[in-house]
């Protein structure tokens, strides 16, 4: 099996190729717009499935090399190239943002304000979303990280929640000024190029020879702040504030792809850039951003016991969720990488549901307020179904995606760190209890009867039911998805092993 | 006759184009302003293909290199599409033909100065340039603000004159010449007054600052850029400043690189001053005209890197003249859509372009490209084109300056986003300008300029190349 010519290519450019069309045709007919967003968001899954359909038959992941590679010179005076292409990392990061902007897409059945420009900008956002992951220049790469920002910023700042103004503007602020910080470590590495690789070049791969070869305490300088840059995007604790705000006022198939995708960047960029450029600086710090990891699971699972707000209350089990990213990416050793790889993909699928099920909430019953919603079983029993299905999940119970992720990331920090690192297995008894509660409130609450509520529409069960699916499976059968980690976490825990 | 001109360098044969150019605008009164509009176009189109055509010569002084040809084809190409934007303009100017005239004019100067290595033709062109300037902005001779314009511009630029020329008598002091080679040779001897250099250099350096717009002589930009009819501003900005740069690295790359050690520091502290007061007084300003006005001395001060940060990196060079024409691009576009937009909405106020993203699409689409590419948004050709400026300081050893310059860029985004923001994200009750449709002859510049920004940043590289081989 062989993929078309440039396949991966048209998966990256088709959705921002569609974005004007989407703005013209949404100003004749709403639903038009909308329905090519949809058809736009199929196809790209489509490709993609069977991108990653090739890549598993022709064997591609025993290898840690890259394909469907598309390199050509862009401005090769200064180094710049066109340089896509995909590992296994990348092909999982690719399908889980197909999968979630389609499933995103379809829940936008909400959204009725300017949804000619809605549509446009989501297919934007996929497609920049799409080329974080599949580029391997770094110039690229930024162009890309940086584009996210601009179609986000406007999701929420227009059709966002009553604070959306305030959410967006610090989520803009927070991310663009990481993405400074990263922007600088970029640069430093590139300017040495010439005396490395005989000329500037921001191909990752010369930049990962490069930047291993600087001096050790300027590794750790510019590794911080490459940790900094991808660590506000994870987010870790501190810099973790524009994220419960962002979620809670972005529209409901916005937060899902923040929590889904865009956190997702953070921890990629880490694996991907960070640790390869600064091995040196990474094994050396290796120990405090573990303790950071280990601080985001139990503040996070602390704040989210007292939060009121089901969205707010999710957002923060992702903080707490990605500080198990950040654990595992800096065991150095297979399991742990691969477990960190594991939650992100996990991740994104049950807190995408969970969401999209807070959305569900918002939109049928008017409150997104744990009091206002519960008791309401009876009626929305799909909907409770649902996020009992969801909250399990989330909560790592075994059988269920997220499960073998923690255990996995736990399992490689054992390896490294000892007995010490115990601890984090009463962060997941915390993420448990939070969990138990929220839904204990809300499913098995006392009956309301006076309310009029519908349950849900066909496409929202269609695309909760994939997710749902998704989430089981590659909770009974890991291999679906360490078949393509394994080999890329490999490669990246040598970096770190000592 | 015809066979002696063949012979001309290409300057020559250019200057007598655009000379017939002029009488012609000036002989074909206001009735026939369409073909006085024509025959200009059609003067400034024959001379800009004659100088793609035309080898490297040198006759005398008066060299063509690839340096003049590129900066000269620069004023040019802004000629062509002021013109055209012009003819919509002055529509109530009773010597329309004048305007022309006036323009073409200051072409011949501006040429004249950029293909020289002697001083006196230099300053002779510089001048050439500044009186046509100061009468065209006067050509509303019944519009106070006009006239304050261009008086302040004469005055201004009279004693920016005086001062450069009072300077070049200093340096002529010191080394006994007035050709660029000579002095470049007697001053690396080194056997020079080091106080006449110095108050020679002094004296040019704000001299040419009041032309390029730098800070402290920056004071009748506003003013002047506000003042002067849309079109004649663009000329200002994009035509008139890039003279100022290209005389300036005539004069420092070619003729005074011995001494750069007095002089790199100077401009170095001029750059770092420039950039920052240029992109903090814009933050304020609430004036489509002068917000533009200050981001053009910000970008004075980018482009003074050149000078501030002068090295032997072929990239500050290239990066540099590159941005020359961006900056150039840039303003055409932004000033001409905004002479469009103020056509549409009978305002320049950037609180009044709310909701123009929606009635005027095109303009507000291709403004918008241009802002960004303004603020350096890759991968436009603004960012481009600053990206291998600063690289090249980076080269040079000056990282302090690249990143205050970087800084200042990111500040920038501030206020060139404001506009997007009016643009298109803020709600009006009564959306303006619908259905109202500007002329075409704004349209095309527009259109051209913001083709080119996008069309460049997909492909810079073939410009880039060739900007590394063309030296002062």
């Amino acid at each position: 099996m062989e993929a078309f010519p440039f396949e991966l290519s048209i998966v990256l450019w088709l959705p921002i190729l569609a974005s004007p069309i989407a703005y013209f045709v949404g100003l004749a007919s709403k639903k038009a717009s909308r329905w090519l967003a949809i058809i736009v968001s199929l196809i790209d899954l489509i490709l993609s499935l069977h991108l990653a359909l090739i890549f598993w038959v022709n064997g591609y992941y025993t290898t840690t090399n890259l394909y469907f590679v598309d390199l050509f010179n862009w401005v090769p005076s200064v180094g710049i190239t066109y340089y896509i292409g995909v590992d296994g990392f990348s092909m999982i990061m690719v399908l889980l943002s197909t999968i979630l902007s389609l499933s995103a897409v379809i829940a936008s059945n909400h959204i009725h304000d300017s949804e000619h420009l809605y549509y446009a900008l989501f297919l934007l956002l996929e497609t920049s979303l799409i080329g974080v992951f599949v580029s391997f220049d770094l110039f690229l790469f930024y162009i890309f990280w940086e584009l996210v920002l601009v179609p986000m910023y406007f999701l929420i700042a227009v059709w966002g929640g009553p604070k959306r103004k305030y959410a967006a503007i610090k989520f803009f602020i927070y991310t663009h000024v990481g993405s400074v910080i990263m922007l600088i470590a970029f640069f430093y590495v590139y300017w040495n190029t010439p005396s490395v690789i005989g000329m500037y070049s921001f191909n990752l791969f010369n930049m990962v020879k490069t930047g291993a070869q600087l001096a050790l305490t300027i590794q750790i300088y510019l590794f911080l702040a490459l940790f900094i840059g991808f660590g506000i995007k994870v987010p870790i604790v501190p810099f973790h504030t524009w994220l419960p705000d962002a979620h809670v006022e972005a529209p409901s198939p916005i937060s899902v792809i923040l929590a889904g995708v865009l956190l997702k960047m953070g921890g990629y960029g880490i694996l991907r850039i960070a640790l390869p450029m600064f091995p040196n600086a990474a094994k050396l710090l290796a120990w405090y951003l573990a303790i950071i990891g280990v601080i985001n699971i139990f503040y996070a699972g602390f704040v989210a016991m007292w939060q009121l707000d089901i969205k707010r209350l999710i957002a923060y089990s992702s903080i707490a969720h990605m500080g198990i990213v950040v654990l595992g990416s800096v065991t150095g050793n297979t399991p742990g990488v691969a477990g960190a790889i594991y939650m992100m993909f996990a991740h994104g699928l049950i807190n995408g549901l969970l969401f999209l099920l807070a959305g569900v909430y918002k939109h049928h019953v008017h409150s997104r307020m744990i009091p206002d919603i519960a008791g309401l079983t009876h009626k929305m029993p799909l909907t409770s179904a649902f996020l009992v299905i969801g909250g399990f999940a989330g909560l790592g119970l075994p059988g269920l995606a997220a499960f073998v992720a923690e255990f996995l990331a736990i399992l490689g920090a054992f390896y490294t760190w000892g007995l010490s690192i115990a601890i984090v297995v009463f962060g997941a008894v915390l993420n448990a209890a939070y969990i138990l509660w929220a839904i204990q409130r809300i499913v098995f609450g006392p009956q309301k009867e006076e309310e009029e509520v519908k349950d849900l529409c066909i496409p929202e069960i269609i695309s909760f039911t994939i997710l749902t699916i998704l989430i089981v499976l590659l909770g009974i059968y890991p291999p679906l998805l360490m078949t393509f980690i394994r080999n890329p976490a490999t490669a990246i825990a040598q970096y770190l092993a000592p | 006759m015809l066979p002696e001109i063949s012979y001309l360098p290409g300057i020559y044969t250019v200057i007598l184009i655009i000379t017939m150019g002029i009488i012609a605008s000036i002989l074909l009164d206001r009735k026939n302003r369409w073909i006085a509009v024509i025959i200009a176009e059609i003067v400034v189109a024959v001379s800009i293909f004659y100088l793609l055509d035309t080898p490297i010569s040198q006759t005398g002084y008066t060299v063509f290199d690839e340096f003049s040809r590129f900066i000269s084809i620069i004023f040019l190409i802004t000629s062509f599409l002021i013109i055209l934007s012009l003819s919509s303009e002055l529509t109530d100017v009773p010597r329309f033909g004048l305007a022309i005239a006036l323009i073409l004019a200051a072409n011949i100067g501006m040429i004249v100065a950029v293909s020289s290595l002697n001083i006196i033709q230099i300053v002779v062109g510089w001048e050439l340039a500044g009186l046509a300037s100061y009468a065209v902005i006067a050509i509303k001779r019944k519009d106070p603000i006009a006239i304050e314009a261009a008086m302040k511009f004469f005055i201004v630029g009279s004693i920016g004159f005086g001062l450069a020329l009072f300077g070049i008598s200093f340096i002529f002091g010191a080394t006994g010449s007035l050709n660029l080679v000579e002095i470049s040779a007697k001053l690396a001897i080194g056997s020079y007054d080091y106080n006449l250099i110095f108050t020679g250099l002094i004296l040019l350096i704000s001299g040419l600052g009041f032309k390029m717009a730098i800070v402290p002589f920056h004071v009748w930009i506003p003013d002047t850029y506000d003042g002067a009819p849309y079109s004649i501003t663009t000329f200002l900005a994009a035509a008139s400043k890039t003279m100022a740069f290209a005389v300036g690295l005539r004069l420092f790359y070619h003729g005074l690189n011995p001494v750069s050690y007095i002089w790199r520091p100077l401009f170095a502290i001029l750059a770092i001053i420039t950039m920052t007061y240029g992109n903090l007084a814009a933050l304020a300003q609430n004036k489509m005209k002068r917000l533009l006005a200050w981001s053009s001395i910000a970008h004075a001060g980018y482009i003074i890197l050149l000078f501030g940060a002068f090295g032997f990196s072929a990239n500050l060079l290239a990066g540099g003249l590159f941005h020359i024409l961006m900056h150039a691009i840039m303003k055409i576009l932004a000033f001409i859509a905004a002479a469009y937009l103020a056509y549409v909405i009978g305002s320049d106020l950037i609180t009044d372009y709310t909701g123009l993203g929606r009635t005027q699409k095109l303009v507000s689409f291709f403004l918008t490209i241009d802002l960004l590419a303004l603020a350096g948004i890759p991968p436009l050709a603004g960012f481009w084109s600053k990206y291998i400026l600063f690289l090249g300081v980076v080269e040079s050893g000056y990282v302090f300056l690249a990143l205050i310059a970087v800084i200042n860029s990111a500040i920038s985004l501030y206020y060139y986003a404001r506009i997007i923001k009016f643009l298109y994200f803020e709600t009006v009750e009564e959306p303006k300008g619908v259905g109202t449709r500007g002329p075409i002859s704004y349209l095309i510049p527009v259109v051209l300029t913001g083709l080119t920004i996008i069309l460049l940043g997909i492909n810079p590289d073939p410009l880039i190349n060739f900007l590394k081989t063309v030296a002062p």
